[in-house]
Parts: C-alpha cells; sequence; structure tokens
C-alpha cells in the first residue's frame, strides 16, 4: 500500500515498435521522499531483474527520473523504478510491463478455394510476425449484400472459413483487414466468380472394363461430381502396369471435355492397369480435384506374339534303326505369351516326306521315337484367342558322322542345352588340315600415278582359300630391273606401291598364303605415264599467260604512241565531204551580198573551197537531161554525204574530174564545156600555209546559178567560152544543209533570203530563158537552187506572187519550145517537180 | 437566395446518390458479357427442378408420376414467357426483380410451413441463389443505367399477392408445389429473353414502350404454348 502510492510510471503500460525509442518517467510523491530522505535522484531503474545504467537517466526535477531506450528491440518485459531508501534498502515504487513488436503488413496473395460440398475458405500470407496481438478480420459483400466477417481461428490465423452458402455466377469482393495495437492495414480486394475457384469432388465409382474385340483397350467409367451441373469438366486420367510406380498419362487434349467415359489405348494385351482420376473446371479455372480412388483391369488376351524358345536331345535307343528324341521348349513369359497359354502342339516331318506326326501337349517336353532319318519339327504356342508363329528345329539325320575333308572349311557350331532350354551359340571357322590356295589372287590397277600405282585384288573364295589366308605377297619388276617383293596383311584387299619410275612398263602379280604354302596369281603389267596429272597443266598455263602479258603490253604502247605511229605511216588526209566553200578569190571583190549569215565569218574561217566541175552539153536533148536528172534522182541517197576531197567532186558528179581552183584562169580553160566548182584552202595540206586567202564561206554544197553570179563572173567565163554555153560557176552554200532538210520548203527558204533586188529577178528570168541548167546537188540542191532564185526575186513577196512568177517562168519555156535546161519547174502550187 | 439553397440541397442529392451507387457496385463486374453470361448460367442451373421443386414434393410426400397433373402452374402467379419476350430489358429487369423478390417471400412462407422437424436444405440453398440473381440484375440495370429502380428488398407493387394458405394441409402443400413449379417455368422463360440479349448493352433487340406504361390487367390470357397459364400483373411506372 505503500509502495503503491508512493508514485507512478508514464506510460502506465507500453506497447513500442521495434527500432523506436522509448522514455518512462517515474514520479515520486513528495511525502515519500521526505519519508525516506531521498530526492529523484535517488531513483534508479530495473527491468525485471537488470539495473538499467544510471546513463540513460535524465533527472527531470526533485521527484521525477526518466530512463530512455533507444531502438529497442523485441523485449516483453517488466519495467520498475526503485529508490534507494535510507541509503541503503531498494523499494519499488511502480512497475508497467514494456512490449515490443511491429504493426501488421498488408496482407498478401489472398485467394479463395471452394471445396465443393463445402464452405468457401480463404487464405492470405499475413506478412512479417508482429510478436503481438494482431487480430485478423475476413470480410465480404456482394454489390447489393454485405456478409458478416469472418474471423480467423487462432490455430490458423492467416485462413477463414466463410459460413454462409456461396452462389456461383456471382461475383464477390472479399479482403482481409489486419489490426493490433500499432496499426491497422488491409489487403488489396479481390473480386471473383466463386465458379472459377472451386475445387470439385473426385470423381466417384471409377471402374475398368476390357473387350474382347481389341486386347490393347481398357474401357473406363465413372461418376462425376455433382460440379458437373454446374460447370463443364475436364480431366486427367492416370494409369501404370500393376508392378510399375510410374503413372503415364493419357494426353490431355483428349479429356479435355465433360465425360463420363474413355477408351484407354495402346495397352499390351493381358495385363493389368491401374487407373485413377481426376477433374477440375474446363476452362482451367479453379483447383483440381483430388485424385480418385485407384481401379484396375486387365486387357484380353491376344495371340502369342513369339515362338517358344524348342531344343531338342537325342537319347540312346534299344531299338533297331529307331533313336529316342526328347523335344524341350520354355514357357512363355506373359508379355509374351499374351494371355494364358493352353497348351503346345508339336508337329514332326520326316526329310522328304510328307508323313505328319502331331502332338498336343500341355507340358513342355515331348518324347519321342524317331528313326534315324532328318526330321523338322515345329512347335507352336496357343492360348484363348489363337497360336503363336512356329519355331522350327532339325534334327539331324542318326548316320551324320562327318565326312570331313581336308583343306575344306567347316563352320562348327555349339550351342549349350540347359535344363530349361538350350542357351546361345557359338561358331567356329575350322580346317581338319590346310593346303596351299589352289588359286592365287589376280591384282589389277585402281589409279596409276608417275610414281606409284593402286593395286586391288578380291578376296579368295572360300573354296580355293584351302586354308586360313595369313598373308599376301605382292610382285613387281620393270623390264630389266629386279623384282621386288611387299608382303601385305590377309585383311587388306588394296596397296600402293611408290617410289615407280615414271613413263615405265611394270609387271606385278601377286600371291596368296596359308599356313602350308603360296600360290601365285596372273602377272599384270602396267606403265607408269610420264608426267604426272596436272603437270603439263602447270606448264602451257604459264606459258600462255606470258604470251597474253606480252601482247596486251605491246598493244598498250601502240595505243599510247598512236599519234607518233599515225604521223609516220598513215598520216591525215583531209576529207573533202568536210570542204567549206568561201569566197571566189582574194583578188576578187566581193559579188554578193550574202545574207548575214555569211558575212558572220571572218576571213581566217574559211577553210577548204573545191572546184567542181560539171559538163553541160547544151546539145544534148532535153529528154536526155531528164534522163540524167533522174539517173541522179537515184544515185542521190548513196552520194549524199560523200566527197571526193581535192580533185574530187563535192556533193554529186563524183564521174566527173574536177580542179582545184587555185588558178581561176587555168580552170576555165579546162572547163570549157564544165561547170566549175571551187574550193578555197585554207589551212592547206599538212601544215601547208595556204597561198590564197579566202574570203567567205558557205556550208552548203549547192551549186550557185550563173544568173547569181556577177556581171563580172559572167563575163570572166564568157570570155573564156566563146559560143558554147558560157561556163556556169556556182559558190556552194549550205549544201550539206540543204541536203539533210530537203522538204523545207521554198517559202520559208525565200524568206530567209532577205537581200533580193530587182537585178536579181531579172537574171533568173533571163537564165531560165536560156535554159541552162546547172545541177551539182540532186533534186534537193535543185530545188534549193530555185528557191534561192525566188526568194531572190521576190524577197518578202507573197505566196501569190511567187507562184505567179514560178508559172510564168514555166510557162516561158514551153513557149520558147527547147527545154534547154533540167531547171525544176514547178507543178503545182507549193512544190516542185523535176522535169 | 433561397433558390441558390434549393439547388445547393439537389446538387447535394444528386450527389449522394451518385456516390451510393458507385459504392454499391463494389461486387459488380463491369463486363456486359461476362455479367450476361453469370446470369444466363444462372438460371439455367436454377431452371432444374431437382435443385427445388423435386426436394420438396419429396419432402412433401408427393409423388412425381402421380402428381405432376395437380402440380402444375397457377395460372398469374407468374408473368409468361410471351409477357417477358415483349418487355424492353430495363423492364425486364424490373420484372424480374420483383418477381424474384416476391418468390422469396413465399419461399420464406413454404419454410415457415414445413414441419420444424424437416428442414429443407434445397429451400436455403435457392433462397441464396435467388438473392444471387437478384444482385446479378442490380449489376445489369447499373450497366443498363437504370440500377436506382431496383430495389432490392421491396416487392413490385402491384403483383398478385401470395395466395392465401388454405386450411388443408394437403392443399397447402399442392399450392407450394405449384408455386415452385411455375417458379422454375419463369426462370426457363427469362432465360429464353436473356439469350436472345445482343452482345452489347447499348444495343437493344427488342424494346417495346407500350407494354411497361400500361397498367396491365390481363384476365385469363392463354398462354402460346398451352393456354394454361394465365396471369394477371399489374406494372405502373
Amino acid at each position: 500500500e505503500l509502495l503503491h502510492s508512493c508514485g507512478h510510471i508514464n506510460p502506465p503500460s507500453a506497447v513500442v515498435q521495434c527500432g523506436s525509442n522509448f522514455t518512462a518517467v517515474c514520479v515520486v510523491k513528495e511525502e515519500c521522499m521526505d519519508f525516506f530522505h531521498v530526492n529523484a535522484n535517488y531513483i534508479y531503474w530495473k527491468t525485471s531483474h537488470f539495473t538499467i545504467p544510471k546513463e540513460q537517466y535524465t533527472i527531470i526535477n526533485k521527484t521525477a527520473s526518466s530512463v530512455t531506450f533507444t531502438n529497442i528491440g523485441l523485449l516483453n518485459t517488466h519495467l520498475t523504478c526503485n529508490v534507494l531508501t535510507f541509503g541503503q534498502i531498494e523499494q519499488n515504487v511502480y512497475g508497467i510491463t514494456i512490449i515490443s513488436g511491429f504493426p501488421p503488413e498488408k496482407p498478401k496473395n489472398l485467394d479463395c478455394i471452394v471445396d465443393e460440398g463445402k464452405k468457401m475458405l480463404c487464405h492470405w500470407d499475413p506478412g512479417r510476425e508482429t510478436h503481438l496481438e494482431t487480430n485478423f478480420t475476413l470480410k465480404s459483400e456482394w454489390a447489393t449484400e454485405k456478409f458478416a466477417d469472418c474471423k480467423p481461428k487462432h490455430d490458423a490465423p492467416s485462413s477463414c472459413v466463410l459460413d454462409y452458402t456461396i452462389v456461383y455466377f456471382v461475383n464477390i469482393e472479399v479482403w482481409v483487414e489486419a489490426e493490433n495495437a500499432l496499426g491497422k492495414t488491409k489487403s488489396d480486394h479481390i473480386n471473383f466468380d466463386p465458379v472459377d475457384k472451386v475445387k470439385p469432388s473426385a470423381p466417384r465409382n471409377l471402374s475398368v472394363s476390357n473387350s474382347e474385340e481389341l486386347s490393347s483397350i481398357l474401357k473406363l467409367a465413372w461418376s462425376n461430381p455433382y460440379f458437373k451441373t454446374v460447370a463443364r469438366l475436364k480431366y486427367n486420367i492416370q494409369y501404370r502396369t500393376k508392378d510399375a510406380s510410374v503413372w503415364s498419362q493419357i494426353p490431355c487434349e483428349d479429356t479435355a471435355s465433360t465425360r463420363s467415359s474413355f477408351t484407354v489405348q495402346d495397352l499390351k494385351p493381358f495385363t493389368e492397369y491401374v487407373f485413377r482420376i481426376r477433374c477440375i473446371k474446363a476452362d482451367g479455372k479453379g483447383y483440381w480435384s483430388d485424385w480418385s480412388q485407384e481401379a484396375s483391369g486387365i486387357t484380353y488376351e491376344d495371340r502369342p506374339s513369339k515362338t517358344p524358345s524348342f531344343w531338342y536331345k537325342i537319347e540312346p535307343s534299344h531299338v533297331h534303326a529307331y533313336r529316342s528324341v526328347l523335344l524341350i521348349w520354355k514357357t512363355l513369359p506373359p508379355f509374351k505369351a499374351n494371355g494364358k497359354i493352353l497348351d503346345f502342339e508339336v508337329t514332326l516331318t520326316r526329310w522328304k516326306s510328307s508323313q505328319l506326326q502331331n502332338y498336343t501337349v500341355n507340358d513342355t517336353k515331348l518324347r519321342v521315337n524317331l528313326t534315324n532319318d532328318r526330321y523338322i519339327a515345329t512347335l507352336t504356342a496357343r492360348n484363348l484367342v489363337g497360336r503363336s508363329d512356329a519355331s522350327v528345329l532339325t534334327i539331324p539325320a542318326f548316320d551324320f558322322q562327318g565326312n570331313l575333308t581336308e583343306s575344306k572349311c567347316y563352320l562348327i557350331t555349339v550351342t549349350p542345352v540347359y535344363a530349361d532350354g538350350p542357351g546361345s551359340s557359338e561358331s567356329i571357322k575350322a580346317y581338319l588340315k590346310q593346303a596351299p590356295p589352289s588359286k592365287g589372287p589376280t591384282v589389277r590397277t585402281k589409279k596409276v600415278g608417275k610414281n606409284e600405282a593402286v593395286l586391288e585384288w578380291d578376296q579368295l573364295p572360300v573354296d580355293v582359300q584351302n586354308g586360313f589366308i595369313r598373308n599376301y605377297t605382292i610382285f613387281y619388276r620393270t623390264n630389266v630391273g629386279n623384282e621386288t617383293a611387299v608382303n601385305v596383311d590377309s585383311s587388306h584387299t588394296e596397296y600402293t606401291l611408290s617410289s615407280l619410275t615414271s613413263d615405265t612398263l611394270y609387271m606385278v602379280r601377286m600371291a596368296a598364303y596359308t599356313d602350308e604354302g603360296g600360290k601365285d596369281g596372273p602377272e599384270f603389267t602396267f606403265t607408269t605415264p610420264k608426267f604426272a596429272q596436272g603437270e603439263i597443266e602447270a606448264i602451257v598455263v604459264p606459258v600462255c599467260l606470258a604470251f597474253l602479258l606480252t601482247t596486251l603490253l605491246g598493244v598498250l604502247f601502240c595505243f599510247n604512241k598512236r599519234d607518233l605511229i599515225k604521223k609516220h605511216i598513215w598520216p591525215n588526209v583531209p576529207d573533202p565531204s568536210k570542204s567549206h566553200i568561201a569566197q571566189w578569190s582574194p583578188h576578187t571583190p566581193p559579188r554578193h551580198n550574202f545574207s548575214s549569215k555569211n558575212q558572220m565569218y571572218s576571213d581566217g574561217n574559211f577553210t577548204d573551197v573545191s572546184v567542181v566541175e560539171i559538163e553541160a552539153n547544151v546539145k544534148k536533148s532535153f529528154p536526155d537531161d531528164l534522163k540524167s536528172l533522174d539517173l541522179f534522182k537515184k544515185e542521190k541517197p548513196s552520194t549524199e554525204g560523200h566527197s571526193s576531197g581535192i580533185g574530187g567532186s563535192s556533193c554529186m558528179s563524183s564521174s566527173r574530174p574536177s580542179i582545184s581552183s587555185s588558178d581561176e584562169t587555168e580552170s576555165a580553160q579546162n572547163t570549157s564545156s564544165t561547170i566549175q566548182y571551187s574550193t578555197v584552202v585554207h589551212s592547206g595540206y599538212r601544215h601547208q600555209v595556204p597561198s590564197v586567202q579566202v574570203f567567205s564561206r558557205s556550208e552548203s554544197t549547192q551549186p550557185l546559178l550563173d544568173s547569181e553570179e556577177r556581171p563580172e563572173d559572167l563575163q570572166l567565163v564568157d570570155h573564156n567560152a566563146d559560143d558554147i554555153l558560157p561556163r556556169q560557176q556556182y559558190f556552194k552554200q549550205n549544201c550539206s544543209q540543204q541536203e539533210t532538210n530537203p522538204d523545207i520548203s521554198h517559202f520559208e527558204q525565200s524568206k530567209q533570203v532577205s537581200s533580193v533586188n530587182e537585178e536579181d529577178f531579172v537574171r533568173l528570168q533571163q537564165q531560165q530563158i536560156s535554159n541552162h541548167i546547172s545541177q551539182s546537188c540532186g533534186s534537193g540542191q535543185m530545188k534549193m537552187f530555185q528557191e534561192v532564185s525566188a526568194a531572190d526575186a521576190f524577197g518578202s513577196g507573197t505566196e501569190g506572187q511567187i507562184e505567179r512568177f514560178q508559172t510564168v517562168g514555166m510557162e516561158a519555156a514551153i513557149d520558147e519550145g527547147t527545154p534547154k535546161s533540167y531547171l525544176p519547174q514547178t507543178v503545182r502550187q507549193g512544190g516542185y517537180m523535176p522535169q | 437566395m433561397r433558390t441558390h439553397c434549393i439547388w445547393r440541397t439537389l446538387l447535394s442529392l444528386v450527389l449522394g446518390l451518385l456516390f451510393l451507387s458507385v459504392a454499391a457496385m463494389g461486387g459488380c463486374s463491369g463486363d456486359y458479357q461476362a455479367l450476361l453470361g453469370q446470369l444466363q448460367q444462372q438460371m439455367a442451373l436454377m431452371q432444374d427442378t431437382s435443385t427445388l421443386l423435386d426436394p420438396f414434393m419429396r419432402l412433401e410426400g408427393l409423388d412425381k408420376l402421380r402428381f405432376s397433373e395437380h402440380c402444375t402452374e397457377r395460372p398469374g402467379a407468374f408473368p409468361s414467357d410471351n409477357a417477358l419476350r415483349t418487355l424492353g430489358r430495363r423492364d425486364f429487369l424490373r420484372m424480374l426483380s420483383s418477381t424474384l423478390q416476391r418468390v422469396l417471400h413465399r419461399l420464406a412462407v413454404l419454410q415457415q410451413h414445413l414441419p420444424e422437424t424437416q428442414d429443407l436444405e434445397e429451400l436455403g440453398v435457392a433462397r441464396w441463389n435467388i438473392l444471387g440473381l437478384k444482385n446479378n440484375i442490380y449489376c445489369m440495370s447499373q450497366l443498363l443505367g437504370g440500377a436506382s429502380e431496383l430495389a432490392p428488398t421491396t416487392a413490385a407493387p402491384g403483383t398478385s399477392p401470395p395466395p392465401t394458405p388454405a386450411p388443408d394441409a394437403f392443399q397447402s402443400k399442392l399450392q407450394g408445389c405449384r408455386f415452385l413449379h411455375g417458379y422454375h417455368r419463369f426462370l426457363h422463360s427469362a432465360r429464353r429473353v436473356f439469350s436472345q440479349w445482343g452482345s452489347s448493352p447499348s444495343r437493344r433487340r427488342r424494346q417495346s414502350p407500350v407494354w411497361p406504361q400500361l397498367d396491365l390487367e390481363r384476365k385469363h390470357r392463354p398462354s402460346r404454348r398451352g393456354k394454361r397459364l394465365v396471369f394477371r400483373v399489374r406494372l405502373t411506372r
């Protein structure tokens, strides 16, 4: 009573979280202090029976002292506050209990299971141990209903059985709440349909039955649990033979639907199997049921799959010409018998006779008296379903003593006979006496090289071996050399001779040896080649390559030095077809007012001007001229674009002689009856400076009309040719261009020529009347010629004017009645036709 | 100011109802197809007479073969197959919920009339199943947007009251038998209606806006199936 009233501790009780700090304060009443003559310094703390060090004390005031615990571990102890009365007597003032622990962790892995026919059980992982009294509450609800809380039992604090009837196909929400002195928490809510959490009852009444039709099947039947009416099921079916411990399982895809029977196939006949089955909801949600009770069944019999082992014993007999033979066999093991063996059937057939002796035996042996002849014995086993295949045994004739001959190979087989039948036999080859082979091996070449040859041979037939072949010897020699011998093991059938000489004839033979001697085979000859394979190629190929390389280098050299070579061997010859017409001569003033196009060429640009002479036989009749024109026209395609260069004609008239125009006078003299074309060469031949300066150039090969020439030229021509028609000289102008554009209308062409005057017109008219025909560039050139004339005549006149002019020109010619010219005439408006 | 207060009150009420509605959705599946499947499977399970009628007849000593002719549905006790099919979805759910509520009441009465020594376990299971069915109907109504109209605890007004227990014990057994027969038939019809619902909650296969709005007072309306089922239904909206 005194102590009780002397003081107290704050807090009066404590549940402390592990790892935290805790402070307790002891307050002693003042009257006690006075009575015992003590103060707060006399207070000391104890846990159970241990005094707490004073370092943990704190004197708060005269009557109060505190003690502090840091980082409290697990404890469950009493803490007392004491005073030392009168300096030496311990007095307990007050005491409390301290318990440490943890707040509950959030429950995890909450799940539920509905055992069919029972209530739903939910379980969870409570988390770490709290060391405190922790209460778990399982809560559940529908959307429209809250169910009573479920309190776990003390022996199973992490699971609880819900007390109400579980309704399938209604989602339920479940969670767990955990609470202790240090806190409260709850798990995640789980929402599920209880039908997905069902563990069905195990299938019941499993039975097994076999089929007489098929010995490899067994039929299972069972009763499904009630859950089958709620949801579809699937199954696991396992089986094993009676003596086995490992279960085999039927493929799951074969048992994935609700059923109450199943036929297991591929079983062994007449074998006892044990079965068990379990089920689950067909979609795999929920839990597998427990295994059903095991049930066993035996497959039906099948005919024996193997023949029995069969042997005989010949026993001495006292009856003449007969012998006693004991036939014995083994019983079949169950996996071969495939059923219960009912009996055995033995059939004996004498050699080369149709006489049969049949015996049906239940035992595994049969004793018969046989003659000394050879017999064939057969044995079959029979069960309920059928018979096995027959075992066949030959019983030799009695007089088989052996007429063994020497040097003949015999196969001796020994079979042990045990009490329950024969064992495995062993065989060996043997000779009564060996002899040398009666024939030697025949050797041949498999492959012959420059210095080697591969020989091959066949094994000797057994009939000629006369003993065990121990080894072979190969003899080989050249024509002149010594014979060399090589020993080869008898197991080989080929050998390689090496270090042979090339291009040499070899003779080889072979001998086979038994223990008693050998025998040579026939001789074989072969010749080694002079060159090894690929040797010739190794020589020829590099030589060819070297030759090719040299040739290539030569070609490259010539290519690089082609200018030099060309200069000395075949220098450049100017191509007349690329010639150009310039103004006639340097000392002749310009007579034409050529178009600006012509004027744009500087003097220095003039290149080649050639003179082409065309004979113009004025006395020729007009039709002939037309013919020649036609002929020319036909030749035009082949002559266009070709030129003869110096001394040749340009554009056409290649058959006509042409003369260089370097000397105008001479030209005039030589061409008294021809029309001459001239070329002024600027660059000269082979870098020679031309003596004549060039003034203008025309790109055309079209001969120009005489009438286009200036009067001075005409006079010059007239001067050189008196009575005959004056030689007409025409400058080729735009010949090639004209050829390539033969269809350009003359109206367009006429527009191109702008500088015309009345005098030109008058001259053209005069020329047409005079029937002087000039033609050098074919019809196209002729056209050009006429076009130029017309253009010169009309300038920029209208079409009508041009047409009228053309018509007038033609009429003038007809009126004259003298077709003196093959000048193209207009036949219709807008075109020309050669006349 | 006064108007403002009224608006605030109304707003609070609406928000409160919304909150309650959401809170009540805790156990509902939001998957229409899954919910529809659950409803169909529930009804397939409950329409089976072995779940209730057969055990009841066994318990009451009514031979199934002998009394099958007498143990037939009382006309008007449950909506006919045709009547259910002509309803719109929400009206159908409302009808279903109210009828099931009535069945619950009647099952309670049946339980009271059973001898004290005999307890029909199937009766208790059936009650739970009906409650579960009503829960799913409620959830379906939520999905269709009309759950507030389904009060799980109140019977639909206008439905015919449970028949007065006959003074005769045998007659009482027969009445119970006939009621349960109608109950199974009704579930069968309702399942057929559910089976015709489309795959989307927004799609209405069949909507009859007229029928539920009328006060139906159909008497002795012959059934298409056997001209025996006559119902008397009164619906108000």
